[in-house]
């Protein structure tokens, strides 16, 4: 018998292409099918951890219900690749329709023309919703503030007690902070007086820049063309925290919020995701939410403030229907329901905060106080450089290769150089 | 003749699937990468600019990229000796007939086949300050920085090191390990006969049969050294004080962080030269051996 594999192979290969092709064509008319009856969104975002999907997928069935026309794709993005993801799908021409960004990442996105200008939005709903200032770029808008969050002091009062502070209120400024860090850490290891970031990328400028702002520095001048890091009241603030961060623990953020609540730690800055684990595992020691102090009594205290905002990419065949949507989640109800959920006590709508503060307790409290004069990093297309420069600068400091001043100034230089380009 | 045509065509045929991946998801885009290193692509920018080697010249006078090829480069030398020569001990000790043998084998092996997010989660929390691994030094007299070995800038490349060679070890000691199988019986028992030592055995029968083992685990992990990353994503983000910065993790960062695809794609061309560049003189040095032991 003769074998022939070619013509064998031939007829294999033909009749795979035929099933291949029934399917496409079967898969094409179900295609077609969904597309010409309904608007299809598809809304990326963060929130996967189970308390808080749920209430997401809520939205989106009641959003469905009220819209029949609308179906919405929710798909879940991680803090750790999150933002690499986004970016590929912007440059693919495969972005969703609506995505939420992180604040300090809004104005790259919004600098190469991808996302929706809301302006006209922002006109119509600009006294309903806070901190629109992450979302502008040369006087337009690119994304709609959806929650807040700020950082404020946390403090052990059992472990001021224990070290004879003679207080019941947490330290309101600069020289109480430090003394009083000073004498909770001579009660010797495992305590500290105050707990200090470490080297963090993206973390540990957000630490150093409320000692910045609440001493009346600023990183760039207002026109946003020269570097005031070279200010007095610049180095004077980094001095400062290098000294704080001296007398306490220098550790991560994670780190440090589990020493917080193992009671080892007097003093820490962070935000209200340690607010959410004090509610499921209440530490069995007294502790109070507090402004972030300040230089003088008498200063107003300047916290970091980011945020989740809600963006449209430009290219999205459905722009509309996705800020009718958008609009929908950054209304009263929903936005009140998903900070419940998200344990978050700052929702950008005003009405809801309004009702936040009248059900929340003063920890919680606190946060709303706190972000009414908090700030954001400046809003510029190369804030990642500047970034870069401005924490290698607290980083040279809190480890001592260098001065505060010879760190500032070297920041200053970098900085400069990037604002000129 | 066309019986040989038909055969070659079913041959190309099996062997297409894999070309068309090869094509499209490797060849392509490294070629691409190659185009990009010499414009100033920017992601999500609609104008790109030839600009020739601009890019390379700019590397090489950036302090951050020289920085992130040292550490790059202490992190390869600090590894692989001691990564083959644990391997080998290792292979060489779980090779004796003892009792549980077997398990030691899989224990060892476990670690390689762990996810290396979640190894790398793990040390960073035994590396903290309170850590495990931190008291035991404490507890053995041993000197621990101030706080914690990530968080220490002479600390911090040493102790991802030794987490590697750690998690290295398993899988390098089974390839060994089958080395050390296909080495024929007879020939020991020969050598017994003339009144050979062990360690003349080791010398002089072991380890030449080991060679063309040694040269791949060399090589591959050479490879997989200068392209270390994830672990540095996860556990110190190339900090403190760059400290931990390495060649991958600059690229990444250029690239996706900060959109400067073309000049990240020159950084990753100048670490695949370096790379090609030690496979090479790895393969003269082991081919030179080779022949002078024949």
């Amino acid at each position: 018998m003769t074998v022939k594999p070619f013509g064998i192979l031939l007829r294999a290969m033909k009749r795979l292409i035929a099933i291949l092709l029934l399917c496409s064509l079967l898969l094409l008319s179900c295609g077609e099918n969904a597309d010409n009856d309904k608007i299809q969104l598809s809304f990326w975002q963060f929130w996967t951890s189970p308390d808080v999907k749920p209430t997401i997928e809520g939205f989106v069935t009641e959003y469905e219900e009220l819209h029949p026309d609308t179906e919405i794709e929710l798909i879940d993005l991680t803090w750790s690749d999150g933002h690499e993801k986004i970016v590929v799908a912007f440059s693919t021409d495969a972005a969703p329709d609506i995505v939420e960004l992180g604040s300090d990442w809004i104005v790259e996105f919004a600098d190469k023309g991808v996302l929706m200008d809301v302006s006209e939005f922002h006109a119509a709903h600009v006294d309903e919703l806070m901190m629109w200032e992450p979302a502008q770029l040369d006087g337009a808008v690119y994304a709609i503030p959806w929650l807040l969050g700020t950082r404020v002091m946390y403090c052990n009062l059992d472990l001021m007690h224990r070290a004879d502070i003679d207080s019941d209120r947490p330290p309101g400024t600069w020289k109480e902070l430090l003394s009083w860090s000073g004498r909770i850490s001579e009660l010797g290891a495992p305590y500290y007086g105050f707990g200090s970031n470490s080297a963090e990328r993206h973390r540990l400028y957000k630490k150093f820049l409320p000692f910045l702002w609440s001493n009346g520095g600023r990183i760039v001048s207002e026109d946003g063309t020269t570097c005031r890091l070279d200010q007095v009241e610049a180095i004077d603030a980094l001095r400062y925290y290098v000294e704080l961060s001296d007398v306490g623990l220098m550790e991560t953020q994670r780190t440090l919020d589990d020493k917080f609540l193992a009671g080892e730690i007097g003093f820490i800055l962070s935000g209200d995701w340690l607010l959410r684990r004090i509610a499921t595992t209440p530490p069995d020691f007294d502790l109070k939410t507090a402004l972030i102090p300040v230089p003088n009594d008498g200063d107003t205290s300047v916290s970091f403030f980011g945020g989740e905002y809600l963006a449209i990419s430009n290219n999205s065949p459905n722009r509309d229907a996705a800020l009718q949507f958008a609009e929908y989640l950054v209304s009263r109800k929903p936005n009140y329901s998903f900070c419940t959920a998200a344990g978050s006590p700052t929702p950008a709508n005003v009405e809801a905060a309004r009702m936040m503060a009248e059900k929340t307790d003063s920890n919680a409290l606190t946060f709303l106080n706190q972000i009414r004069t908090a700030r954001t990093s400046p809003a510029h297309p190369k804030w990642v450089h500047i970034e870069e420069a401005l924490e290698r600068a607290v980083e040279q400091a809190i480890y001592h290769q260098v001065s505060p001043v010879e760190a500032l100034l070297e920041a200053t230089n970098s900085i400069n150089e990037i604002l000129a380009e | 003749m066309n019986r040989m045509t038909g055969r070659k065509s079913v041959t190309f045929a099996f062997l297409l699937p894999w070309l068309i991946t090869l094509s499209l998801f490797w060849l392509y885009p490294l070629l691409h990468s190659l185009y990009l290193s010499f414009t100033d692509y920017e992601l999500l920018s609609s104008t790109t600019e030839f600009i020739g080697l601009q890019n390379y010249i700019r590397l090489f006078g950036d302090p951050t990229f020289l920085e992130a090829l040292k550490n790059t480069a202490i992190f390869v030398i600090g590894t692989i000796p001691f990564t083959t020569v644990i391997a080998l001990g290792l292979a060489l000790l779980v090779n004796r007939k003892i009792p549980g043998a077997q398990i030691f084998r899989s224990g060892y092996f476990v670690p390689s086949i762990t996810s290396l997010v979640v190894m790398a989660l793990i040390f960073t929390n035994l590396y903290s300050k309170g850590g495990y691994l931190t008291m035991l030094c404490d507890f053995a007299g041993l000197p621990t920085p101030d706080r914690g070995f990530l968080l220490s800038e002479t600390t911090a490349l040493p102790a991802i090191m030794a987490m590697d060679i750690w998690i290295a070890c398993g899988y390098y000691m089974l390839l060994f390990l089958a080395g050390l199988k296909s080495i024929p019986e007879e020939q020991y028992e020969a050598a017994e006969l003339d009144g050979a030592s062990s360690w003349d055995k080791f010398w002089r029968i072991t380890l030449p049969q080991l060679r063309p083992i040694a040269l791949y685990i060399i090589l591959i992990n050479t490879i997989k050294s200068f392209q270390v990353f994830v672990e540095v994503f996860v556990m110190t983000k190339g900090g403190p004080l760059n400290s931990t910065l390495t060649a991958v993790y600059f690229v990444y960062d250029r690239g996706l962080h900060k959109f400067n695809m073309g000049y990240a794609s020159a950084a990753a061309y100048v670490l695949f030269l370096i790379i090609m560049l030690f496979a090479l003189v790895q393969m003269r040095v082991f081919k030179v051996g080779r022949s002078t032991a024949e």
